[in-house]
């Protein structure tokens, strides 16, 4: 019996052996667990250019860029997608990138176009306090208008937030807070928020699904999401709605931008830069909003009903520096886990 | 021919010394021998040698006339009842018994007969397809001795097979044991501690002293005549005295004690058996003082016990041993600490070498 | 070949695979956090110094501590009455006590939210310390059930009749015979809970609310946010040095403790004989239907919520995935993944585990190290080990295909210690006299292997087999890290789904765990009934 144990253990690492076969595989696209892309419209890139496209999820945003910056030298990829503005410096100094100005770049918003040419703008979205209507309406409490009521007295045990240590939608909301009443104030402000009896949750998930009194058995009519939730609860909904069940304060949006790019590993470049430009193509461009739940980086196509319909986009979000992001970040985090979590 | 003989059996564990010194046996077809010895007297290690699950040092072991020194436990043909039983958890009644004629490779339909008739042998076939574990221990013993009998084996061993069983239960077993071998046809093993187990079940009684079958023999001739002091004293025949033996008179501290002529061989220093069944309370009963071929040795009365359908009279010689000696119910019984005189019955007195 | 050779030849496959797959990738995380400093010691100071880390590391162990002990008052009872009286129903609930075992934290965390949203009114438990210790006695009272259970139906009963007689109350017999016979168990559970508790991350982040950190969460917070492998590397190294710690005493009280005799098969178990036995059937009963039943109904509940009513809507539309996309896979293919992954680690799991089982047997030095080294992944950063086998694996065999192994692999790492508990009482147990009976009766030594030790060991393998696949299939923290997109298992379709906002998406993720729960479910329900009297458990 024992001989057969080992006769096992040796096949299975023949297997392994075997698997390990190098051979020339699909184009590899690096991105985060969030990202999706309709089957139909990344086949049609492979059908125009024949290039076979492999989708790597490596984590949260965070965290991939982590792996990529940790393996610079042998990637894991040739295209990575998902580098948000919150760390794009990061990126930026790491030097993993190569220098491409994608196709269609001229039907960008210019102002979510970087100086740098290593990284490519393909969507955004914001990072917005979301409130619960029917819970609003049943308290007939005014729903907060600004950031600052946040930290209003009535709004004590309201408000579910997320760590800004482990969730890039809790860095972004915080960002946003510095933004806009500087960083002296936005403490002063989390100190209030911490009196207030404010929920940190570690991500997103369970904010939304464990505490928002809409979607979950939770106890927080207010939650720091997206502005695009709205529309996906109406999309995803049981029964069909009119409106939106859920609404967004657009005073607290903080505007995050996602960018592509060649990785500086890859052994095909030119194929490489074609994905990137496929990424900012109107075809790929027009699938985002309903894949990913994010606005397209193109201002010349058209958004769907849905998004048309139910979604905000602020006028004036806040937005932050990259550098300056990147010189106060671990600093803002350290200070935020002493005034909120200790 | 033998359904067992062996002859000069040396065994021993690892570089230690012998547990079995120069073992010898021999079993008749359809004869029960029951192997009697103090635990750690070599009886087990003697019956898994003549299996075949521990090697020899030197000695021969013929089954059925065939030496099988080069035989393999599987192909002896014996069945082996273990101590507890060791029945198979994984498979049920049936499945044990069944075993055997498997391995000899009998067909399903023959197979199924031999577990029947086993089965009903021991009185079991209303269990065949429970799981082992939900049976009694008594139904355990008899799972196992089905399971060995099923095997056909030439040789039965039973290794203390009723030693976790209580005592009207092992008796009543020990008890079936001759007409079942009988019944085969095959010779058997006893090994046992027990001296009531062995007398039930037995043909022949072997008594097994420090690794060496001492004596070998019917019960009754194994009560009367112990071949030495050992055996004598494991039986628990009667009591052992030290005394200087001259013109035929034994003297120790027990008292004087005038030879019969057959022990008067030589003077010097002797053990001598005085049997329990060799005294009575003088002056009751046929021996009475004075009598040709008698003795009288004083005592004192420790206590006396009713025994079911006697008296036994417990009473300390004047060397310390304690007898115990039959009472008739016709006597006055006497009472603690009096002193009493015993007659002894010279003729059962037997004399061995001062060890 | 002497006993202690052999053993080191059997021992070589599982450290092996124990090297290449947890040292390895540890050291070059270590190396690569330490190596910064001029002294390695260097940043281990700094975190001993911070007094934030300090409370972190103290909050640590007093969590894991206190669950640890609650674990065992709730599970002693249960595994008392489990292994002691029969009753109708008795293997469905040992099984059922196994299913949140498998759970993802994120579902138990969901699950457990809505429950105490509901209780609020009577108790306010939520974010509270008591919160994370209640989710922890949910998760691993299965442990204390099934290792001191499987000890316990050893036991005779005769010296507790024995103190009885002798003038003991019940209580005291227990505490002055039966408990200190158990106590073996009582340690190998304990540690267990210990080392799963002392590295919870996601039940102390859902449940625990602000302020309650534990050295997990700030080894992620260092690694996944802010890419300081510095810190990252010096808190593992003292969570290693914990975990260490915590399993040489674990050695310690088990070596102290000489082999006791223990009734040659399992006792079998009595019938409800009076009304103390039915109270405390009914009493344990209660008490599983609190700490595991209530939050498993909460997410059953949960899963059949379709707008303000209930329905199967969520589970009808499991076939199919939300949209037509590259990674939005129909659930029931992750099903499918996720027990094809499952079976191939339940299967190297228990290759792995039944070699190492095998040295313990030869030669019990072995035994123990072995023992020791197996447990080690358990109490290890995932974060840390996730990144080491990043580092260790990118290129090289394991890289792209080759990360198809990676997974089961990783899996098989955290099923193997239990494996080797599993089988090693059984393959030390398997009486001679077995095999000498079957030569006797006419088995040749191959025929002996076959008929004996096999099944036996077969049947004890199906019961370790059952508990790796059950652990495997709701492994989540190495899957979500080395699963390719395209081929997710179920807790990564539930990850999937809770990450978008939408009714739909989070009932299906409900519907999904409830999936994975009845599976588990099934799965150990059925190897319990195979089970054989002699066989140990885990």
């Amino acid at each position: 019996m024992r001989s057969r144990i080992i006769a096992t253990l040796a096949l299975t690492s023949i297997v392994a052996a075997g698997c390990s076969t190098e051979e020339t595989g699909p184009l590899r696209l690096v991105t985060h667990d969030s990202f999706d892309v309709s089957t139909e419209v990344l086949a049609a890139f492979t059908e125009d250019t024949g290039i076979e496209v492999e989708v790597v999820p490596l984590g949260d945003a965070g965290s991939m860029l982590n792996r990529i910056v940790l393996t610079a030298d042998d990637p894991e990829g040739d295209v990575v997608f998902g580098i948000d503005s919150t760390f794009l410096t990061r990126a930026l100094d790491a030097d993993v990138l190569l220098p491409h100005r994608a196709e269609g770049l001229g039907s960008v918003d210019p102002a979510l176009v970087p100086e740098d040419d290593r990284v490519t703008p393909v969507d955004f979205g914001d990072v917005c306090v979301n409130y619960d209507i029917a819970w609003f309406a049943d308290a007939g409490l005014a729903v907060p208008a600004t950031l600052a009521d946040l930290a209003a007295p009535e709004y004590a045990g309201l408000l579910a937030v997320m760590n800004p240590a482990t969730s890039s939608p809790g860095l972004a909301f915080r960002l946003g807070t510095i933004e806009q009443l500087g960083e002296g104030k936005a403490f002063a402000f989390w100190e209030r928020l911490r009196e207030s009896d404010v929920l940190v949750t570690d991500g997103w998930s369970e904010a939304y699904y464990g505490a928002f009194t809409y979607a979950s058995d939770g106890d927080r009519p207010l939650v720091v999401s997206y502005a695009s939730s709205p529309p996906a609860e109406v999309l995803f909904a049981t029964e069909p709605l009119d409106t939106a069940p859920t609404g967004v304060i657009v005073d607290t949006c903080y505007r995050q931008v996602e960018y592509a790019g060649v990785l500086a590993g890859t052994d095909r470049p030119d194929d490489a830069r074609a994905l990137v430009d496929f990424l900012l193509s109107p075809t790929f461009q027009a699938d985002v909003p309903l894949t990913m739940f994010v606005f397209p980086a193109r201002t010349d196509v058209a958004l769907p009903d849905v998004f048309a319909a139910h979604a905000v986009l602020p006028d004036t979000p806040l937005v932050m520096d990259a550098g300056r992001i990147d010189a106060g970040r671990s600093d803002w985090i350290e200070r935020f886990t002493a005034t909120v979590l200790r | 021919m033998d359904a067992l003989r062996v002859e000069g059996l040396r065994a021993g564990y690892g570089d230690g010394p012998d547990v079995l010194v120069d073992a010898g046996l021999d079993v008749a077809p359809g004869e029960v021998v029951a192997l009697l010895g103090a635990s750690g007297s070599g009886k087990s290690t003697l019956l898994r040698c003549v299996a075949g699950l521990h090697p020899l040092r030197s000695g021969r072991v013929r089954i059925g006339g065939e030496d099988v020194a080069h035989v393999p436990v599987q192909a002896r043909g014996i069945g082996l009842v273990f101590q507890d039983h060791a029945l198979f958890p994984h498979r049920d009644v049936a499945g044990n018994v069944a075993f055997g004629p498997r391995m000899h490779g009998l067909d399903a339909t023959s197979t199924e007969e031999r577990v029947a008739r086993a089965l009903a042998d021991v009185g079991l076939s209303h269990l065949a397809h429970r799981a082992v574990d939900e049976l009694s221990g008594g139904e355990q013993q008899r799972v196992a001795l089905a399971r060995a009998l099923a095997a056909r084996p030439r040789l039965l061993l039973l290794d203390e097979p009723y030693g976790s069983l209580d005592r009207p239960l092992r008796e009543r077993l020990a008890g079936e044991l001759p007409s079942l071998v009988r019944g085969e046809g095959i010779g058997a093993v006893l090994v046992t501690h027990d001296q009531q187990e062995a007398l039930r079940a037995a043909d022949r009684i072997g008594v097994i002293v420090r690794g060496e079958v001492r004596q070998l023999d019917r019960p009754d001739a194994l009560w009367r005549d112990p071949i030495d002091a050992d055996v004598a004293a494991f039986l628990g025949v009667g009591v052992l005295l030290d005394v200087d033996v001259a013109d035929g008179v034994a003297h120790g501290a027990a008292g004087p004690l005038p030879l019969p002529g057959a022990l008067r061989t030589a003077g010097g220093p002797a053990t001598l058996l005085l049997p329990h069944s060799a005294l009575r309370l003088h002056g009751t009963g046929r021996a009475t003082g004075g009598h040709e071929g008698t003795a009288v040795l004083t005592a004192t009365v420790v206590e006396v016990r009713f025994a079911g359908d006697h008296h036994r009279l417990e009473a300390r010689l004047a060397s310390g041993d304690v007898v115990s000696v039959r009472v008739d119910d016709a006597v006055a019984l006497p009472a603690p600490s009096t002193i009493v005189e015993l007659t002894v019955r010279m003729e059962a007195l037997r004399r061995y070498p001062r060890a | 070949m002497s006993r202690r050779g052999r053993a080191a030849l059997l021992a070589v496959g599982p450290l092996v695979l124990l090297a290449v797959l947890f040292v390895w990738p540890l050291t070059l995380v270590l190396v690569r956090g330490l190596g910064v400093d001029a002294s390695p010691l260097a940043p281990v100071r700094d975190v001993l110094l911070d007094p934030y880390l300090r409370g972190v590391a103290g909050f640590t162990l007093r969590q894991a501590v206190l669950s640890t002990v609650l674990t065992l008052i709730v599970g002693l009872p249960v595994a008392a009455v489990l292994s002691r009286l029969d009753f109708r129903g008795r293997r469905t609930i040992e099984a059922a006590t196994l299913v949140p075992f498998v759970l993802p934290t994120v579902v138990v965390g969901t699950a457990f939210v809505a429950l105490l949203g509901r209780l609020s009114p009577v108790v306010d438990l939520r974010r509270t310390t008591a919160a994370i210790l209640l989710a922890h006695v949910f998760f691993n009272v299965s442990v204390v059930v099934r290792t001191v259970g499987g000890l316990w139906r050893h036991l005779d009963d005769a010296p507790v009749l024995a103190a009885r007689t002798l003038g003991a109350t019940p209580l005291r017999a227990f505490l002055h015979v039966t408990l200190p016979r158990l106590r073996p168990a009582i340690a190998a559970a304990a540690t267990v809970v210990f080392l799963f508790t002392f590295t919870s991350f996601g039940v102390v982040l859902i449940l625990g609310g602000p302020g309650r950190s534990t050295i997990e969460v700030e080894i992620h917070r260092a690694t996944a946010q802010l890419l300081d492998l510095r810190t990252a590397a010096a808190l593992s190294v003292l969570q290693l040095a914990a975990v260490v710690a915590t399993l040489v005493t674990y050695d310690r009280t088990r070596r102290r403790q000489a082999a006791r005799p223990l009734a040659r098969a399992a006792l079998a178990v009595r019938p409800l004989a009076g009304a103390r036995d039915r109270t405390a059937v009914a009493g344990v009963v209660l008490l599983l239907a609190v700490v595991q039943g209530l939050p498993l109904l909460a997410l059953l509940e949960r899963s059949l919520r379709v707008g303000d009513g209930w329905g199967f809507d969520h589970y009808r539309t499991l076939g199919a995935p939300t949209r037509e996309a590259v990674l939005s896979v129909a659930p029931a293919l992750a099903i499918r993944n996720s027990l094809t992954i499952a079976a191939v680690a339940t299967l190297i799991a228990m290759v792995v585990g039944t070699l190492a089982a095998l040295a313990a047997v030869e030669d019990g030095r072995w035994g123990r190290v072995m023992d020791g080294a197996l447990m080690l992944p358990l109490g290890t950063s995932a974060v840390t080990l996730g990144l080491g086998l990043l580092l260790a694996f990118r290129s090289g065999p394991f890289a792209g295909r080759g990360a198809l192994l990676l997974v089961p692999l990783a899996q098989a790492l955290v099923a193997i210690p239990f494996v080797v508990r599993t089988m090693t009482p059984v393959l030390r147990g398997i009486d001679d006299r077995l095999r000498e009976a079957a030569a006797t009766l006419g088995a040749t030594p191959r025929r002996v292997r076959q008929e004996i030790d096999l099944p036996i060991v077969s049947r004890a393998g199906l019961v370790a087999a059952g508990f790796a696949f059950a652990i495997t299939v709701g492994e989540f923290g190495a899957t979500i890290f080395v699963a390719r997109a395209t081929n997710p298992t179920v807790p990564v379709a539930i990850h999937r789904a809770l990450g978008l906002p939408g009714e739909v998406n989070l009932g299906r993720a409900m519907a999904l765990s409830v999936l994975l729960a009845l599976i588990t479910g099934l799965v150990v329900t059925l190897v319990d009934r195979v089970r054989v009297g002699a066989v140990g458990r885990f």
